[in-house]
């Protein structure tokens, strides 16, 4: 006799997958598309996917996209950066994870206000992980702290670019998505 | 965790994010400062500044501080502060004709009425007539010139 609650189990990490999967697909869609610099969805869906699918799920998702997006991006080849972007949207995905568990996903103010900062502060982390990875690039010319600062100065132009489209986007777009995929994944774990 | 802690920590996030990109953004915008400055310098050697003095003989005179390149003549140094001219090209250089429509008039074969120019000698501390064109001068740093509408004759 089949145990109930390992075939709902079950079916629920095939509707987690599925889902990831789509999300993954749709994200890196979005990623390779051309846009503005800095003008990307990749870590609101890594973030949103760890706070609906765990930690675990949002940084999966945030290497699978960043690593295709290294060889494939509009603005080419990442090379030796690739890893401190893969690293930043890792951490992206795991931090989503941990907020996951003690968000609460009604519609307040308060609740916008913290995704807002959460995602200003996570691009900020995540801009200067990949400076870091600049510097290193750069460090082949000059000393590694000369490279870190010019990185760090010159990229603050495109870092408050990102940091602003994705205060905005985490602020306006977290909460109601939470919302919807959870009841997605409920709804159809119900038919 | 309580909701004053929950409230401190993310307005802790905000303000760090705050004051690093304030900080990063002063520093960005020290260096585009130290790197204009760096060129501004530069440039300060390839261009001097003279004084232009316009009359025209009617009482109505004009200074002009002009920053013009450096190797430029006292005729680019009128080109700086009007383009209203006209002028012949002759073997001895330029000839002045017309300043914003004030033109030179022969009023009988051997007088009249023209723009000639002059050059203040700071050592005489007189307006000198150099015997030149205005594009035969080549201008020295802090050069004063007269560009003056007045009556002229002469005899063979």
């Amino acid at each position: 006799m089949d145990n109930p609650t390992k075939s709902w189990e079950t079916a629920l990490n095939a509707q987690r997958l599925g889902l990831l999967s789509v999300l993954t697909a749709v994200c890196l869609g979005l990623q390779l598309l051309p846009r503005p610099m800095n003008i990307e969805f990749t870590s609101l869906i890594s973030f949103v996917t760890g706070m609906v699918l765990g930690g675990f799920s949002g940084a999966l998702l945030g290497t699978l996209v960043m690593f295709v997006n290294g060889f494939l991006s509009p603005y080419g080849f990442a090379g030796v950066v690739l890893p401190f972007q893969i690293a930043g949207m890792v951490l992206i995905g795991v931090v989503g994870g941990l907020y996951g568990k003690i968000a609460s996903n009604r519609l307040a103010a308060g609740n916008f206000v913290e995704t807002l900062v959460l995602g200003a502060f996570l691009t900020f982390i995540y801009d200067v992980v990949t400076n870091l990875g600049t510097a290193v690039y750069l460090s082949s010319s000059m000393p590694f702290s000369e490279a870190l600062i010019a990185a760090l100065i010159m990229g603050v132009i495109p870092s408050i670019m990102h940091i602003v489209w994705n205060s905005f986007l985490f602020g306006a777009v977290t909460i109601p998505l939470v919302n919807a995929m959870q009841k997605t994944l409920v709804r159809r774990l119900e038919t | 965790m309580s909701i004053q802690r929950r409230t401190l920590l993310f307005v802790t996030l905000g303000l760090m994010v705050w004051s690093a990109m304030a900080t990063l953004t002063a520093a960005y915008y020290y260096t585009q400062y130290v790197e204009t400055r760096r060129t501004f310098e530069e440039l300060k050697s390839l261009v001097i500044d003279v004084n232009v003095l316009m009359d025209y003989g009617n009482g109505t005179q004009g200074w002009h501080n002009e920053t013009v390149i450096a190797g430029s003549t006292a005729f680019d140094a009128l080109l700086a502060v009007t383009k209203d001219v006209e002028y012949q090209t002759t073997a001895y250089g330029v000839f002045v004709t017309s300043i914003n429509g004030v033109k030179n008039v022969a009023e009988t074969p051997t007088s009249g009425r023209a723009w000639l120019w002059y050059y203040w000698n700071a050592t005489t501390s007189k307006w000198t007539d150099l015997l030149k064109a205005a594009d035969a001068y080549i201008l020295k740093p802090n050069d004063s010139v007269e560009w003056r509408y007045e009556g002229y004759s002469f005899s063979f």
